[in-house]
C-alpha cells in the first residue's frame, strides 16, 4: 500500500513536469509562468496531502484497534494520531506562500516569464516531497508507539517521542520551501 | 482455509493493536505462582476467577471441571480473535491442528466401524465436522472425485493419502503418522505462501522438532524402518533424506545427529541434564518452550500477522501451564516438581 501511493505520488510529480515542459516547448513564447507557478503550489499541498492522509489512516486504525479493547486510551491515542497530520498542513502552508507571493489575493492575476514559474514549482518540491514521506513514516511510528501506550500506558510520554522525531524533517522542508519562495524567487 | 494469503502488512495494523491490549490480560509469572502455592486446588482454581478467565471458569462450576473452563477459554480466544482479523490466514495456521485432530478421530472411526466419542472433537477447527465426516464417508465408499470446495485442500490430500495405504485397516497408527505428516505440510505451505520469515522459521521449526521426536521414538521403541520412513516430514531446515538414513538406528545415532542440526546449542541444554538419555517429557517441554520463543520474536513487530500469532501461542502456553498446576494441584503434588514442569510465560 504505502510504497504504492508513493509511486503513484512520485510518477503524478515527474509526469506533470515533463508535461509542462513540453506543452512550455509547444507553445514558444505564447504560454507564461503562471500555470507552472499554480502547478508548484498544487504539488506542495497534495504531495503533503497524500503523505499525512496515509500517516493518519495508519494511524487511526491502530488507534481504533486498541480502544476497542481500553477505550480508555483514547486521549493519548489521539494525539499520537494527529501527529502525522502536521504534513497536510505544511503542505497547505506553502500554497498559500505562493498565492500569497504572486499577489494573488490582490485581485489582479499576476503574470509571470516561464522562468519565474519554474523557479516557483521547484521552490514548492522541498515541502512536498519532504511532507509526502515523511508523513507516511510518521505514520508508521506512530502506529508502533500505539503500542507502547497499549502495552505501557506509563511510558506515553516517551511513546510521543519517537514519532515526534520525524517531524523535523518535515519541518526543514517547510522551512525550505519559505526561505526559496521569499528570497531565492525574484518576482 | 485459503491459500490466497495476506495481501499487506499493513491489513493487520486494526488486529495487531487489539492484541497488544489482549496481550496485557495474559496471567503473569506472579499469578501463576500464586497458584502454584495455594493451600488447595479450589484455592488455586479460585484465583483464577478473579483473571479473564473468570467467565469460561464459572462454567467449569468446581475445580474437579476444570478442564471444561479451560476448553471454552481456547475456544472463547479463538472465536474472539477472528472476529477482528482481516484474514483467515493467521488463525488457520494455528487451527489446522484441530482440523487434523478431528480428520484422524473420523478416519479411525469410518475405517474401523465405530462411532467417535463427541468428546474426542474440538468444534472451533477451520471446518465443521459433519462436513468433514461426509466427505470421508465420500471417499471410502470410492467417490472418484471428492468435491474440493467442501474441504480445504490440505486436509483432502490428507484423506486421498491415507486411502491409498493398503494396510490402514489392520494398522490404524498409519492414520496418525500420515495426518500428521500432511498437519505440518500444510501449514509449510501456508506459511511460505505468507511470506513472512518468522512464521516460515517457525513452522520449519516445529516440522523439525516433529521429526526429532519420530526419529527418537523410532530409536528407543526399535519402530518398523519402513513405516518410520513414512512418518517423518519434509519440509523442515534439516534434510530428510540424511535423516532417513540414520532414523531408526540407536540413541547415540540420534544424538550425534541432531548435534549436527541447528537445533545442537539448545538440545545440549537438556541432554546434558539427562546424561545422555533423553526423557520425553524433558523433549516436550523444551520443545514447547523453543517453538514459543520463536515465535515470539515475531511480537514486537508493529505490521504483519506475528503479533497475533504470537499472543495465541502464549495463550495457549498459558492454558497448558494452568492444566499443569491445577492437575498437579488435584493429585497434591509438592510446589516444586508443579514449578519446574511450567513452561516459560510470555505475559
Amino acid at each position: 500500500m504505502i510504497p504504492m501511493s508513493l509511486a503513484i505520488a512520485l510518477t503524478a510529480l515527474g509526469g506533470g513536469m515533463i508535461g509542462i515542459a513540453a506543452t512550455t516547448l509547444l507553445l514558444k513564447g505564447t504560454m507564461g509562468g503562471l500555470p507552472i507557478a499554480i502547478f508548484g503550489a498544487a504539488l506542495a499541498v497534495f504531495l503533503a496531502g497524500i503523505g499525512s492522509s496515509i500517516g493518519v489512516g495508519i494511524a487511526g486504525e491502530a488507534a481504533a484497534g486498541v480502544v476497542t479493547e481500553d477505550p480508555e486510551k483514547f486521549g493519548r491515542l489521539l494525539l499520537l494520531q494527529a501527529i502525522p497530520g502536521t504534513q497536510g498542513i505544511y503542505g497547505f502552508l506553502a500554497g498559500f506562500m505562493v498565492m500569497f507571493r504572486l499577489g494573488m489575493f490582490g485581485g489582479t492575476i499576476p503574470s509571470l516569464t516561464v522562468e519565474q514559474g519554474w523557479q516557483v514549482l521547484f521552490a514548492c518540491l522541498p515541502v512536498g516531497v519532504s511532507c509526502l514521506i515523511s508523513g507516511i513514516y510518521q505514520g508508521r511510528v506512530s502506529v508502533s508507539s500505539m503500542g507502547i501506550v497499549a502495552k505501557r500506558p506509563e511510558e506515553s510520554g516517551k511513546a510521543l517521542i519517537f514519532p515526534a522525531m520525524v517531524e523535523t524533517y518535515a519541518v526543514l522542508g517547510l522551512l525550505a520551501t519559505i526561505l526559496l519562495l521569499l528570497f531565492g524567487v525574484k518576482i | 482455509m485459503s491459500v490466497a494469503v495476506p495481501r499487506d502488512e499493513h491489513e493487520y495494523i486494526y488486529a495487531v493493536a487489539r492484541v497488544r491490549v489482549l496481550e496485557t490480560h495474559l496471567l503473569d509469572r506472579a499469578t501463576l505462582q500464586r497458584m502454584v502455592d495455594a493451600e488447595s486446588a479450589q484455592a488455586a482454581f479460585n484465583i483464577l476467577m478473579e483473571t479473564e478467565y473468570a467467565e469460561s471458569a464459572s462454567e467449569a462450576g468446581d475445580v474437579y471441571d476444570f478442564e471444561k473452563g479451560l476448553t471454552a477459554h481456547l475456544k472463547w480466544v479463538y472465536d474472539y480473535l477472528a472476529s477482528f482479523m482481516p484474514d483467515s490466514f493467521v488463525l488457520d495456521l494455528l487451527r489446522l491442528r484441530f482440523d487434523f485432530h478431528n480428520l484422524k478421530v473420523v478416519l479411525k472411526a469410518k475405517l474401523l466401524n465405530f462411532e467417535p466419542n463427541p468428546g474426542a472433537l474440538y468444534d472451533w477447527g477451520t471446518t465443521p465436522v459433519d462436513v468433514m465426516s461426509s466427505v470421508v464417508s465420500a471417499a471410502i465408499e470410492g467417490a472418484t472425485e471428492i468435491r474440493s470446495k467442501t474441504l480445504p485442500e490440505g486436509l483432502l490430500e490428507c484423506i486421498k493419502e491415507v486411502l491409498r495405504e493398503p494396510s490402514v485397516r489392520e494398522d490404524p497408527q498409519l492414520i496418525d503418522l500420515i495426518a500428521d505428516k500432511c498437519y505440518h505440510q500444510t501449514r509449510v505451505a501456508l506459511a511460505r505462501a505468507s511470506g513472512r520469515e518468522v512464521l516460515q522459521d517457525w513452522v520449519k521449526a516445529a516440522v523439525d522438532i516433529a521429526n526429532m521426536k519420530i526419529s527418537l521414538r523410532g530409536s528407543k521403541l526399535g519402530m518398523d524402518k519402513n513405516k518410520l520412513q513414512l512418518a517423518l516430514i519434509p519440509g523442515g531446515k534439516v534434510s530428510i533424506e540424511s535423516l532417513k538414513a540414520v532414523a531408526g538406528e540407536g540413541i547415540e545415532e540420534w544424538l550425534e545427529f541432531w548435534a549436527r542440526s541447528p537445533y545442537s546449542e539448545a538440545l545440549s541444554k537438556f541432554v546434558k541434564t539427562e546424561k545422555g538419555s533423553i526423557a520425553f517429557t524433558e523433549l516436550e517441554k523444551w520443545a514447547d518452550s523453543y517453538l514459543a520463543g520463536l515465535i515470539q520474536r515475531g511480537r514486537h513487530l508493529a505490521f504483519g500477522p506475528e503479533p497475533i500469532v504470537a499472543y495465541a501461542v502464549a495463550k495457549e502456553t498459558e492454558i497448558k501451564n494452568l492444566r499443569i498446576i491445577l492437575t498437579g494441584k488435584l493429585n497434591g503434588l509438592p510446589g516444586d516438581m508443579i514449578r519446574e514442569r511450567l513452561r516459560d510465560v510470555y505475559a
